[in-house]
């Protein structure tokens, strides 16, 4: 009995004896002496082998041998191959993209070491299958990339370029045209490359840019810590998908962390268990502020950070028995030369933070930092506002020119005004004349030259009342020049 | 009858009217000017007049204020110049930035400021300079300390 690969040569030998016409399977069994059914197997054998192509004429197929079908060349034994065979078979193996060679049919004919690393061996076997485990038209959301292919083949289309996921959860960047061989037969050559990493580092930059267009949206609209806290963790929560977190802010004052917003944690009615959990959590962030690095727990491991920190361990070891916890990743909120506290992420048993979760809440972290900080700084201004408000003693604020930009409610009722509307606006001047009667706008001068000024004027109210006063003014430089002049004064 | 010696003031800011009200305001508060608008002309100016205080803007164009202060500390002449940082930066960015490690440096004035804030910055070291020509020990930076100006360190 003859062996496959005498079969194979008799078959190549058979062909082209029937002449530039090509053969049918009748007339090649004819001449080989194989059965129909064993031919039409060794013919798809020698297809997939890219050694014979075949053209469908009619019902028929004709059946021409393959002059110099790519993959041919790589299925020669090295010893076999002609010296520029050999060096371009070694590139285009070794090409650092993936290249493979479709037949019309779908059939894979050829593919190279990159692709042979990511799906093995799958000459011979269909597309589809080999590469997105699925068939045609199975609505699995290849369709685009079938109904591009089919364009290819249809002749519609010349070349195409796609992005897809192969039945691994890789994405796949592949283009791919119609090449013709020198038989006159047609395939597809599709360039392949895997950019999952790219996709996901672009996925992360666009999760980091929208946290931060998040983060933004949230100190200008937040009015307070805890608002802005909350805000940021119902982001984090959507955009990383964690199960519970938490925001702890350091005051410099009395060097206490306090927790500002938390997010997804079962209620607890146990007041003193809440006590200790809020104990545990201080902890980790402590060490986290502390150490001004990331701390990553894992449930059951010892890891990044942890390793000198006992009692940190610890409390996250209670912290996460207590939650049935997975993970908890502790990230310090740190500006450039201060901490402002803690974010604390945690997540479930049985949901892990990836890499790129952690890496966004690094990204993230400091501008978090920031939003804190800006909002300490107004929340505090807001606090100094209120005791100028509150303040018996009158303050005014006016620009260079000497036109009141600002009262407090003890100047309106020093001078009698009902509203601020009927004093902002006009110039100081109007509302005190000096001792000796020199115009009050000797004042603004002398603040303009000296910097500052304290004396004794005579207020003059609105119902044209005079009262002696004491006013202290000075001027204030901003970062371009002279701003403004502030005052404040009491009667006497 | 003691005679007061003029203190002399150099300011150095990109600003032209930081750098004009601020001269003017401190001529009538009785000091000796002098005006720099970048760090170059400052140290130009350093080779010709050596001031007492230094009231130097950080972030100007040119010279940086790292390379400033190196080339006031390598000149001994300039030892004794005290400098003190006007600046529309925070104090967290200087210190990150090593701008507040020169011991010449000696008080930091955040921008917009009063020029009463100023003014005591200034007095506050012709103050520790009397007691130099008294005990001959420069006094702890602490002492130049105004409770607004947190230069203490964390």
């Amino acid at each position: 009995m003859e062996s496959e690969e005498e079969a194979f040569d008799k078959i190549i030998n058979a062909i082209p004896s029937m002449g530039e016409t090509g053969a049918t399977i009748d007339e090649l069994s004819k001449i080989t002496h194989l059965e129909r059914h064993t031919l039409s197997k060794y013919l798809n054998r020698l297809r997939a082998e890219g050694r014979i192509s075949y053209k469908q004429i009619g019902r028929a197929k004709v059946w021409f041998v393959s002059k110099a079908p790519l993959q041919h060349i790589f299925r020669l034994r090295e010893e076999d191959q002609t010296y520029t065979e050999k060096i371009f078979s070694r590139i285009l193996a070794d090409i650092p993209e993936g290249v493979l060679v479709l037949d019309f049919d779908y059939n894979i004919m050829f593919m190279n070491r990159y692709l042979l690393a990511l799906y093995g061996d799958c000459v011979g076997q269909k597309y589809y299958q080999a590469i997105f485990g699925t068939g045609i038209g199975m609505g699995t959301g290849l369709d685009a990339h079938q109904n591009q292919i089919r364009g290819i083949i249809e002749g519609s289309l010349e070349e195409i370029e796609s992005q897809v996921e192969d039945k691994r959860g890789r994405i796949l960047e592949i283009k791919a045209r119609k090449v013709e061989n020198p038989d006159g037969s047609f395939s597809i050559i599709a360039i392949i490359r895997d950019i999952s990493e790219k996709v996901g580092r672009e996925e992360r930059i666009k999760n980091l840019s929208e946290l931060h267009r998040l983060l933004g949206e949230s100190v200008n609209r937040s009015y307070t810590i805890d608002q802005l806290c909350s805000t940021i963790l119902e982001n984090l929560r959507d955009v990383i998908g964690c199960d519970m977190g938490d925001i702890l802010i350091y005051n410099h004052e009395n060097n206490l962390l306090s927790s500002y917003a938390r997010i997804g944690y079962p209620r607890m009615e146990d007041r003193r268990k809440r006590n200790t959990v809020d104990e545990w959590k201080r902890g980790i962030a402590r060490a986290a502020i502390i150490g001004k690095e990331p701390l990553f727990f894992v449930k059951g491991k010892k890891k990044e950070g942890m390793r000198d920190e006992l009692s940190c361990y610890n409390y996250a070891s209670e912290l996460a028995a207590e939650y049935n916890l997975q993970e908890i990743y502790a990230i310090p909120l740190r500006t450039k030369g201060e901490p402002h506290g803690a974010l604390l992420i945690l997540t479930r048993h049985g949901r892990v933070l990836s890499e790129e979760d952690r890496s966004l809440l690094r990204g993230i972290s400091e501008g978090i930092a920031g939003g804190i900080a800006k909002i300490k700084v107004e929340e505090e201004l807001r606090v100094k506002a209120s005791a100028v408000e509150i303040s018996i003693n009158s303050v005014l604020m006016a620009d260079t020119e000497g036109k009141l930009t600002y009262v407090n409610p003890a100047f309106l009722k020093m001078w009698g005004y009902d509203r601020e509307k009927e004093v902002l606006g006009r110039f100081c001047a109007e509302f005190w004349k000096q001792m000796d009667e020199t115009g009050a706008k000797d004042i603004l001068i002398a603040v303009q030259e000296k910097g500052d000024w304290e004396g004794e004027l005579i207020g003059v109210r609105k119902d044209s009342s005079e009262f002696k006063l004491r006013l202290s003014a000075s001027l204030i430089i901003g970062k371009k020049g002279p701003l403004q002049f502030v005052a404040a004064a009491v009667a006497e | 009858m003691t005679k007061v010696e003029t203190k002399t003031v150099m300011i150095v800011d990109d600003e032209p009217d930081v750098l004009d009200t601020v001269a003017q305001i401190l001529v009538t508060n009785g000091y000796k000017t002098i005006e720099a608008k970048d760090g170059q002309e400052c140290l130009d100016r350093l080779r010709e007049e050596t001031p007492d205080i230094i009231l130097l803007d950080i972030m100007m164009p040119g010279l940086t204020t790292k390379e400033i202060l190196r080339e006031i500390e390598k000149d001994n002449r300039l030892s004794g110049v005290k400098i003190i940082f006007l600046t529309a930066i925070h104090m967290p960015e200087a210190e990150e930035g090593g701008l507040l490690a020169s011991k010449q440096v000696v008080d930091f004035i955040e921008k917009p400021f009063t020029i009463r804030r100023m003014i005591d910055a200034i007095e506050k070291v012709i103050c520790c300079f009397q007691i130099l020509s008294v005990s001959r020990i420069w006094p702890n930076r602490e002492c130049l300390r105004n409770p607004k100006s947190n230069l203490s360190r964390r």
